[in-house]
């Protein structure tokens, strides 16, 4: 590990691929992420490249069909004070508003949380503690111990913008040597905490579009306090009204190596009237479909408790949301 | 989240102190903090660590680390220090361990480099092979199981660190005419004091082979002389200053490695020395809450007066003894002081294990016990359908009584407290209310204002001040005591005033410092106040004398002609004599003006093994209300409003006093709700950082409503008593009570987790089901 | 490699020194410049006693590589006085530093200075402030002395100054 990073400035998104491409090299969007992850040691890259000063990456724009693009290196603290953004996409802000604390949001950038490494209580500990521990999968090692019995590392993915734009219908504009191209949010997950992002190397994430035409959303998150905590859980749910249809997402984060859709808890609720049973139900279907393992700060039990709370509080609420817009739930 | 207090407490005792004298300093960036400190040609010390809870020392190689860039020494265990400890019977510590670790982060080796850069990366460079043994994480556990090596094999006793029994009255007796008995049992989780400012040292071992030590410690009285203990030189050759100090608790009361390390490594390189702690250190060097698992059982007549109680308790004590000796018998000493407990049967063991120290932390030894006997008490009431705060009315202990153990009780004003927040709380219309889930909960509790003994056994004041008043109408005050957020140096400057009659700001306190400050035994145990409080009304009213007398020979009046009035002395039939003039008289008479003061606490009645622990020249009385409400769903506990009554005598700064008591009170909260300081099966810390140990945000607090009652303490300074402790025991067992007044689940167990609360509540409907 | 030379501005004289880009701010503020009114309580981002000012926002120094500020204002709470004095000639001390005094918000001061440089942003950013508004902003601040109470009641204290001094 290069003990002092260099952080580099590239001004055009050409150079950031060219850079990006180097071995032991990352984005650096606010820092927030890497520089703790740094100070405990975690961070071993030797090139930090600086998103800041790329243009393309700062800027909240519209494109030729109306769609709301953000630059990833924007930071959550200027989303939350644009004057659409936030009143277009409420689900987002919401999300937003939920990570860390203001003096992070004010550094912390969108791509950088979408990005974020994962966590896990066996990892994600100061440097006395880790020294004596033989290194697990996400360390270069040979085991888990959040999960002893899995083959891959289970580490969480902690982002609570990510659900929400999953909710959203959001697409990513990835760079990379041969172009970009266009990603649905969820599918920058991996399912391996180890490798979380199915990003390959030379390739990141420049822009979020947002579709012009939102769904109708709600996010909820679970945390021990008020403030400051990861997500235990969070939830985004979200519901398009055709004229027979309704189109559902139900995405729950936090709970695991990439956040989850719960596509039988869709299809239930994509039909028929929302009565309690169905709620319950569709609620129900959560545990079936996440099985946290023992590296949040609060036990298996709680977080699973917490899960379908929060789903099921996030699902009368989006109910009421349909009502008032006079859409029937 | 605002509530006003309902009492207006009176401002500084009518004097012109409005606010702590030093928070213009905090609020500029001038207060200087150990860490914020850099002496001339200073080194960067750092300790290397075990990363292990339990393991034999094969090996430790400073060698490789010598030569790395800027490294300017390197050292180890073997040889360095005597043994020592905070209470002189217990000396069971070593600066860095020599033959064996027996916790995770306990300090093997310290590195000095020209900078902390350099030193932390030499730091990797010191080779350290260990043998790893199974790490001992309950107490007692080796007893069951012979083959796990004890924490401490050299001991006769082995991990037995101290076993206590007490019986005060025939407790057989009791139960067997008893009309109800009764059973709890609780455990207590550990918890830690996290100040926010890291603990933080500089050394430096003169040329002349003088030691200069500034630190941010509670104790720097004790500090010295642990710290001659462990060098082998003579105290006098000592010198220990206190910084500015960024809270404490109870976390800063001792010597610890860190500040043996800046000297060892300063006379190893001729440079002072800093080592500040990372905030994961400060959770190994701990001594913070123990884990205590207690049982009670109790007799009862038929009008719920209590007859007898057996009380139990078994700490885990971690890897030293630190204060452990004195909590031990804290976690029985204090229950006979809220309640007139007639007949009184304790046994205490604390054990050691493989987990950082653990010591004294607000509230020691006391907050545990009290979480079972309020819990217990509610349990009881519920049984013998009284009102639960009508039950403690009728077993309160009457002021100015003797304890079945010996404790002399003086004011007390728990009565008022509990009618205060029974009334503030609208406690009696709780079941009228028809929200689900929610519930209010009661509970009261008691703290001592100081130790009745010193922690090493003398017959010296507890506490000395010496007081000069210059030439420029100045009024300078040295005491030893240390102000580590709490506002002792206010406390001083409000009581100097008053005394005195004069302006505060002529008034310069000087703390902290053993060479030029009388011994004041330090911040610890609530005796600030109390203590220091009477050695400077002592010393003040020494001073008064001195230049009243002045004034009579100048004029050539009685003392009965002189009258005092602020900054003037009236003399009969004369011209007003100003402070200043009654000044330069005295100096004229007798020389430059000195005065000192000091203080002893009263006698200790009882004549019993421990009967040191308990006593105390007053006792502080605090009830609190909790409302909360539970939430099925995920197990979430929510607070929705505290009501807290304190008994502390005279309020002698209202500002202080408020915020010494919400700070408790949140401090409460936080270990019932979230504060863990636990350990994975491999003897790692869950989390030590303050992510992974949660302290309540400005987002995790109710509305608290504070009430002071009380009158003042005939022993007490102008009858203050004690404020920075108390008021934190009884939100744990309060919130406690509030939860099973809303669901009726009764919870044994802290912190309240949901995962905690989802399965009690599970349980009880698989009952209901049956 | 080697350190760079760095050049920042820290309430509002221009400083020139050798560091790692890398290097936190936190540390070159406390260590480098000897400007140790801004505190260290965890180095990970968890406690919010870092906060200082980057051209007016407020943010955690402990989480900002130096080398990411060069072209910024940097304030940190010594600087906090001059920067309320350069808008009010008549007073060095920034009102919400008076009302943290006036309300007791002060036990031992660790918290207090990122605690006054999130207030502070609050009082200029907010006109009106409601409590609400006050518990956003410290959210990220941890005090383990006062209870919260103090400070709020500070900072209330202070907008009802700052109103009538305008
Ligand atoms: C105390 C604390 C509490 C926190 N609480 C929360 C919380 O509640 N919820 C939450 O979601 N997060 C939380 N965070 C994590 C973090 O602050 C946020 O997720 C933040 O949004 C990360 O953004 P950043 O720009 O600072 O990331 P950085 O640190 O700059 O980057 C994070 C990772 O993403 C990569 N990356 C960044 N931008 C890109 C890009 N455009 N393309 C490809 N890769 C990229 C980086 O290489 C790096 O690996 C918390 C952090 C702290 C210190
Ligand atoms: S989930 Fe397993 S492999 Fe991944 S970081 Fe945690 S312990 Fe390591
Ligand atoms: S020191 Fe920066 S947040 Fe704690
Ligand atoms: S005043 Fe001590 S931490 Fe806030």
């Amino acid at each position: 590990m290069t003990r002092h990073p260099r952080l580099i400035k590239p001004s055009t998104t050409q150079d950031v691929t060219r850079l990006v491409k180097e071995a032991e090299s990352k984005i650096f969007g606010g820092g927030t992420d890497l520089v703790p992850n740094r100070t405990w040691g975690l961070d071993t890259s030797g090139t930090w490249v600086q998103l800041g000063t790329v243009p393309e990456t700062t800027m909240i724009s519209i494109d030729e069909e109306g769609r709301w693009l953000i630059g990833a290196a924007v930071t959550l603290g200027v989303i939350l004070e644009h004057p659409k953004i936030s009143t277009l996409y409420p689900l987002l802000a919401d999300a937003i508003r939920a990570v860390a604390t203001p003096e992070i949001r004010n550094q912390a950038t969108i791509g950088g949380n979408l990005c974020l490494d994962t966590r896990c209580r066996f990892r994600n500990q100061p440097p006395i503690w880790r020294s004596g521990l033989k290194p697990c999968f996400k360390s270069g090692g040979d085991h888990c111990y959040a999960a002893p019995a899995s083959s891959r590392c289970v580490a969480i993915v902690s982002s609570d913008t990510a659900p929400a734009l999953i909710a959203l219908g959001a697409r990513l504009k990835v760079q990379s040597t041969s172009g970009f191209r266009w990603i649905k949010t969820l599918d920058l997950y991996s399912g391996d905490g180890d490798r979380h992002l199915t990003l390959e190397p030379g390739e990141w994430i420049e822009a979020i579009r947002l579709p012009n035409f939102p769904p109708l959303g709600v996010f909820d998150k679970w945390r021990m306090r008020g403030s400051i905590d990861f997500p235990e859980v969070n939830v985004a749910v979200s519901v398009t009204q055709a004229k027979n249809s309704r189109t559902m997402r139900i995405v729950l984060g936090a709970m695991g190596p990439e956040p989850v859709r719960l596509r039988e808890a869709e299809k239930l609720l994509g039909e028929g009237p929302w009565d309690p049973e169905r709620l319950m139900h569709a609620v129900h279907t959560a545990r079936d479909a996440v099985h946290p393992y023992d590296n949040g700060q609060i036990g298996v039990v709680g977080r699973k408790g917490a899960a379908e709370h929060i789903l099921y509080r996030a699902l009368k609420k989006l109910r009421i949301m349909m009502e008032e817009k006079g859409e029937n739930a | 989240m605002t509530v006003k207090a309902p009492d207006l407490i009176p401002m500084s005792l009518g004097t012109n102190v409005k606010h702590r004298i030093d928070a213009w300093a905090k609020v500029t960036g001038q207060a200087l903090y150990a860490d914020d400190i850099r002496w001339p040609n200073m080194a960067y010390g750092v300790l290397v660590a075990s990363p292990y809870p339990h393991a034999r020392i094969v090996k430790i190689d400073l060698e490789p680390a010598r030569t790395r860039p800027g490294v300017l020494a390197a050292i180890a265990g073997p040889g360095s220090v005597a043994p020592y400890g905070i209470m002189p019977s217990t000396q069971d510590e070593q600066a860095m361990a020599t033959e064996k670790v027996i916790y995770l982060g306990e300090p093997v080796a310290a590195i000095a480099a020209t900078t902390l850069d350099a030193a932390r990366e030499a730091a990797h460079h010191i080779l350290c092979e260990y043998e790893m043994l199974k790490p001992v994480l309950r107490p007692g556990v080796e007893q069951a199981r012979p083959l796990i090596d004890p924490v401490h094999p050299e001991r006769p006793q082995k991990d037995l660190f101290k076993e206590v029994d007490l019986e005060f009255g025939d407790t057989a007796e009791g139960f067997v005419h008893a009309f109800k008995t009764a059973e709890d049992t609780f455990f207590y989780q550990g918890s830690a004091h996290v100040a926010m400012e890291p603990h933080s040292a500089l050394g430096y071992w003169t040329p002349e082979g003088r030691v200069e030590l500034v630190t941010a410690t509670q104790t720097p009285h004790y500090v010295q002389r642990e710290l001659a203990v462990a060098l082998g030189i003579d105290t006098y050759r000592i010198r220990v200053r206190t910084s500015v100090v960024g809270g404490g608790f109870g976390g800063k009361s001792e010597l610890f490695p860190h500040e043996i390390a800046t000297v060892l490594l300063s006379r190893a390189c001729g440079r002072p020395v800093k080592i500040t702690l990372s905030r994961e250190e400060v959770f190994y060097a701990h001594r913070g809450r123990h884990p205590v698992s207690m049982k009670v059982k109790t007799a009862w007549d038929n009008n719920g007066k209590i007859q007898a109680m057996d009380f139990q308790s078994v700490l885990d004590g971690g890897a030293y003894a630190s204060y452990g000796l004195a909590t031990t018998y804290y976690t029985g000493a204090l229950q006979t002081v809220s309640y007139a407990i007639p007949r009184y049967h304790f046994h205490a063991e604390r054990w050691y294990t493989n987990k950082p120290p653990c010591g004294p932390k607000r509230g020691h030894g006391t907050t545990q016990p009290r979480a079972l006997l309020e819990v217990h008490f509610d349990r009881v009431a519920r049984e013998l359908g009284i009102d639960p705060i009508e039950l403690r009315r009728r077993n309160l202990t009457p002021p100015y009584s003797v304890t079945v153990n010996q404790l002399e009780v003086g004011s007390s004003g728990l009565q008022t407290c509990l009618d205060k927040v029974e009334s503030l709380s609208n406690w009696h219309a709780r079941h009228v209310r028809h929200e689900p889930d929610r519930g209010l909960g009661f509970a009261c509790s008691t703290y001592l204002s100081g130790a009745g003994l010193p922690i090493y056994w003398n017959s010296l004041p507890h506490s000395g001040v010496r007081m000069a008043v210059n030439r420029d109408g100045s009024v300078q005050v040295f005491c030893g005591l240390t102000d580590i957020g709490q506002g002792a140096e206010t406390m001083l400057v409000v009581l100097v005033a008053k005394a005195l009659g004069i302006n505060a700001d002529r008034i310069r306190v000087h703390t902290a410092d053993t060479a030029t400050t009388p011994v004041d035994l330090g911040s610890y145990s609530s005796r600030v106040s109390m203590m220091a409080g009477n050695a400077v009304l002592e010393a003040a009213q020494r001073m008064h004398q001195i230049l009243k007398d002045s004034v009579c020979a100048h004029k050539g009046v009685e003392p009965s002609q002189v009258t005092q009035d602020g900054e003037v002395f009236h003399v009969q039939g004369d011209e007003a004599v100003p402070f200043t003039q009654a000044v330069l008289w005295a100096e004229e008479d007798i020389g430059p003006l000195t005065t000192f003061g000091s203080y002893t606490p009263p006698k200790v009645l009882g004549h019993y093994k421990g009967a040191g622990v308990g006593p105390s020249p007053a006792y502080s009385f605090t009830a609190c209300v909790a409302d909360v409400k539970v939430d099925r769903g995920d197990g979430r506990i929510r607070v929705h409003h505290l009501w807290v009554a304190h008994d502390l005598g005279t309020p002698l700064h209202r500002p202080s006093v408020e915020g010494q008591i919400r700070g408790g009170v949140v401090m409460g909260l936080g270990e019932v709700l979230m504060e863990r300081q636990v350990f994975n099966p491999d003897g790692r810390h869950r989390g030590p950082h303050l992510l992974g140990y949660l302290i309540p945000s400005i987002q995790d607090i109710p509305p608290i409503t504070v009430a002071v009652v009380g009158e003042p303490d005939p022993k007490g300074p102008m009858g203050a008593k004690e404020v920075g402790q108390g008021p934190l025991n009884p939100v744990i067992p309060a919130v406690i009570n509030a939860i099973s007044d809303a669901v009726g689940i009764d919870l044994n167990e802290t912190p309240v987790t949901p995962d905690n609360v989802l399965r009690a509540l599970d349980q009880q409907s698989r009952r209901q089901r049956l | 490699m080697s350190q760079n030379l760095v050049e920042l501005s820290v309430n509002g004289s221009i400083q020139v020194m050798w560091a790692w880009e890398s290097d936190t701010l936190l540390h070159v503020l406390r260590e480098v410049l000897g400007l140790t009114g801004t505190k260290n309580g965890c180095e990970a981002g968890h406690c919010g006693a870092c906060t200082v000012w980057i051209d007016g926002i407020p943010r955690l120094a402990c989480l900002t590589p130096v080398g990411s500020v060069v072209n910024s204002e940097i304030t940190t709470v010594e600087g906090l006085g001059s920067w309320w004095q350069e808008r009010h000639p008549s007073s060095h001390y920034h009102p919400i530093q008076r009302a943290f005094v006036e309300s007791g918000a002060v036990q031992c001061g660790f918290c207090t200075p990122g605690m006054l440089m999130a207030a502070a942003a609050l009082l200029r950013d907010v006109k009106f402030l409601t409590d609400q508004d006050i518990l956003e902003r410290l959210a990220g601040h941890l005090c383990r002395c006062t209870g919260y109470e103090q400070i709020v009641q500070a900072i209330r204290q202070a907008a009802l100054t700052e109103v009538t001094e305008q």
